[in-house]
């Protein structure tokens, strides 16, 4: 009876041990750091991270972006240990802007700025719903920086997305796109030539609507027609191209004027215009040839360049060009390509008067189709409303506050109606505008989206002129890597190159610490205990008791 | 006597070669063998003056054939833009390899002959890509033939370069026929077809390759080539002007 006494107490005691040995182990516990290449040894080992057996530490040793559902598990498991993470190769950043304003059909801007290692190269895309758009590799300058924008033409009106990816990270941006239709130009040209033939066959062929003037005949009649900008003419056009040796009269010149200011239209003025200062342009022209290569382009993004190929063409290259303009390109020290603002439309002069070499020439078909209809895109998108609304992030989480800022042209500042947003489930909210005082012309609201979805805002009584996507929170790990060195460093751990992050977590990890023995103690605990109690019962059986 | 009879022939044979190297239509055969694409063109001159440049009248010069069979068309038309409209035109035209690049600075390209064609490589290739870019290929059958030489492997090499279905009949209601002067029938005839020389027929419709819904090869077997071919001064003998249709392609070529 003493023998089976003695084992009932050690049976107890065994169980007892058994049942407290994790408690010990947890608090005290000299398990290995459990090591994680991606997401899914997370998966795999989360039950063992989040409930149980907590290690000394945490060590995600992958160089790719999180995923959110990663930085959800690592989340909750750093609350139990500390996480070092591995930084990714080359720490690259992405920021997006969206474009100022798009219409339909015409060039608009996708801006993008990196940011990483010095001397690095990357590779930016830019992709919609309908695929890859563009791409293009950037070496990051000496400060680890670089910038630049994609071109796009959004097809067709309503909110639109445009993703931008840079070395595997992601960013989502989105704009309004107004209504509009394929661009109606009026080319003057004098008599034909060369290049009125082309830059009418580009548009065309871009799917621009062409009208051309023609001054064909010695008094005869002829069918091609001819004759002046005059209002009527430029009241169902968006841009008008003067050629180079166009005769221009001076009414005809103050037409252009007049509606480019005044109505919104976009004026070109090719080669030796003498009516290129009336329009603020530039107006000493010199003739010379200019070759492809020399010519070095600072366009805006929504313009586009001719390829440096070895073609030589006529020019009239202009000089010093006047306050308020800007200079898209240069060769041998003279502009080539000016741009500016005209009242409530927009100005050019380009000096190069035979682009059509690129085409004939040089056989780049579509890149000259591109930099004709980018060019009066520019020209047919001048803002004619004096009302804007900008919004800086157009998608962004729920619940993050939103900035809405309205420019106002100095005649309609002073009378702004409020901003109506409707949300995503037809909810209508009502904004009022507070004025900036530090900048005239500038008046600001905000709100915070509650529901995810798309938000349209219009002023009141009118259209929708903008709009804004409220997201469920993190949805592909736009700023994993932020959220995952913040998750790192309120643990306790912290962000480490992928080459020390070894050895700086076997330095934390207790001396013998390995990750655990195969047979597992409470296991062998449970087994005596079975042992014992069988023992006890056997022993009770031979000396007959019940 | 001996001497002087040796010189005569020395003399006679060096002026054989010198006529044999200097007569137009004796050269030898372009190094092509086989062209993937067409021929690079190096850097021009500087354009020169201010303003578009003058309408130039270039007529290719082939390597088959009898390039050289209308050599009075050129200025007559150049004679007859300048007189109705108000084009500038450069005061002669211009001769250009069809293997060369140079073909590609001039976007009016005019070609004619009597005998049969055949393009090489190089000229294939620098055609193909012509007409694609824009250019306007003006072909002439000056032997007004159907069943010439020259119609037949022009119109075969045409189809080989640009497709078999490619080349079209023109509909006489096209715009080359309102370009400038308007021509409500179609193609002018010419008096070579109503003589009834050559295949004895009317043509009623010109063919064409449209690019993008544009002309890009213009082929003719009305003999204009021979038509057009006098000289300008000898216009004002004529009742009508029957150059008036080559002012219409020209035009035309510099606006569509």
């Amino acid at each position: 009876m003493k023998a089976a006494a003695a084992l009932r107490v050690l049976v107890l005691s065994l169980l007892v041990a058994a049942l407290a040995l994790p408690v010990w182990r947890t608090r005290t516990g000299p398990l290995a750091p459990a090591w994680l290449g991606d997401a899914k040894a997370l998966e795999g080992r989360s039950d063992s991270l989040l409930v149980g057996r907590a290690p000394p530490a945490i060590a995600r040793a992958s160089t790719d972006a999180p995923t959110a559902r990663e930085l959800e598990l690592l989340a909750a498991a750093s609350r139990r240990a500390p996480l070092y993470a591995a930084l990714p190769r080359t720490p690259v950043s992405v920021g997006v802007q969206p474009p100022a304003r798009a219409l339909s059909g015409r060039a608009a801007a996708v801006g993008f700025r990196v940011r990483g290692a010095p001397g690095d190269s990357v590779r930016v895309r830019v992709a919609d719903e309908s695929g890859m758009l563009d791409s293009v590799s950037v070496r990051l300058d000496a400060s680890g920086g670089a910038s630049g924008a994609f071109r796009v033409r959004p097809p067709r009106a309503g909110w639109r997305e445009w993703i931008v990816d840079a070395g595997g990270r992601t960013v989502r941006t989105g704009a309004w796109v107004d209504s509009a239709g394929a661009p109606r130009v009026l080319v003057r040209a004098g008599f034909p030539h060369w290049e009125s033939k082309f830059v009418v066959r580009a548009l065309e062929e871009s799917g621009a609507i062409v009208e051309t003037g023609f001054d064909l005949g010695r008094g005869q009649s002829v069918a091609a027609g001819g004759g002046a900008a005059t209002p009527d003419r430029l009241a169902r056009t968006d841009a008008a191209v003067v050629l180079d040796a166009t005769p221009v009269a001076e009414a005809e010149r103050r037409a252009l004027a007049e509606w480019a200011s005044a109505r919104g239209g976009g004026v070109l003025l090719v080669g030796g215009q003498g009516a290129a200062g009336a329009f603020g342009l530039a107006a000493d022209a010199q003739s010379r040839a200019v070759d492809g290569p020399a010519v070095a382009w600072t366009l805006p993004p929504e313009l586009a360049a001719l390829p440096a190929d070895r073609v030589r063409s006529a020019a009239a290259v202009f000089g010093a060009v006047r306050p308020g303009t800007a200079v898209g390109a240069t060769a041998g020290g003279g502009g080539v390509l000016a741009l500016r603002p005209l009242g409530r439309g927009r100005a050019a002069a380009l000096a190069l008067t035979e682009t059509w070499r690129w085409r004939m020439e040089a056989g780049r078909l579509a890149e000259h189709r591109e930099f004709w209809r980018a060019l009066v895109d520019w020209l047919a998108s001048a803002p004619r409303d004096p009302l804007s609304i900008q919004l800086p992030e157009p998608v962004a989480p729920a619940g993050a506050r939103r900035e809405l800022i309205v420019y106002a042209a100095p005649d309609a500042a002073g009378a702004v109606p409020a901003l109506v947003v409707r949300g995503p489930d037809n909810h209508v909210d009502t904004l009022a505008l507070a004025a900036d005082p530090a900048r005239p012309g500038v008046l600001r609201a905000a709100m915070v989206p509650a529901d995810t979805g798309l938000y349209t805002v219009a002023f009141a009584g009118r259209a929708t002129s903008a709009a804004f996507r409220a997201t469920a929170g993190t949805g592909a790990a736009e700023d994993g890597w932020a959220r995952l060195a913040m998750i790192a460093g309120s643990s306790g751990g912290r962000m480490l190159p992928a080459d020390s992050l070894r050895g700086v977590v076997q330095r934390l990890a207790p001396a013998g610490a390995s990750e655990g023995s195969r047979l597992p103690l409470a296991a062998l605990l449970f087994g005596a205990v079975l042992l014992a109690a069988a023992a006890e019962w056997a022993i009770r059986r031979l000396r007959g008791a019940a | 006597m001996r001497t002087a009879a040796s010189v005569r022939r020395a003399a006679l044979a060096a002026a054989l070669v010198a006529l044999a190297l200097a007569a137009p239509g004796v050269r030898s055969a372009p190094s092509v063998a086989a062209a993937r694409g067409p021929a690079a063109l190096p850097a021009q001159a500087a354009p020169a003056g201010r303003g578009p440049e003058a309408f130039t009248f270039a007529t290719a010069r082939y390597e088959s054939g009898n390039w050289d069979s209308a050599p009075l068309v050129p200025t007559n038309i150049l004679h007859s833009v300048a007189q109705y409209t108000a084009i500038p035109v450069a005061s002669q035209g211009v001769l250009v390899d069809l293997s060369s690049p140079e073909i590609f600075r001039f976007p009016y390209l005019f070609l004619t002959g009597h005998l049969p064609l055949r393009f090489n490589p190089q000229e294939n290739a620098n055609l193909k890509a012509y007409v694609e870019r824009g250019g306007l290929l003006h072909v002439e059958d000056h032997s007004h033939d159907v069943d010439g030489g020259f119609h037949k492997t022009a119109v075969a090499e045409l189809r080989r370069i640009f497709g078999a279905n490619a080349l079209r009949p023109i509909p006489n209601t096209h715009e080359l026929y309102r370009s400038f002067f308007l021509f409500p029938d179609g193609p002018p005839t010419t008096s070579h077809e109503l003589n009834g020389w050559g295949d004895g027929l009317v043509h009623e419709n010109l063919l064409g390759v449209e690019v993008n819904g544009r002309l890009g090869v213009l082929y003719s077997n009305k003999d204009y080539a021979s038509e057009w071919n006098y000289h300008a001064r000898n216009k004002r003998f004529q009742s009508v002007d029957n150059t008036r249709f080559g002012v219409n392609i020209v035009v035309y070529a510099l606006t569509r």
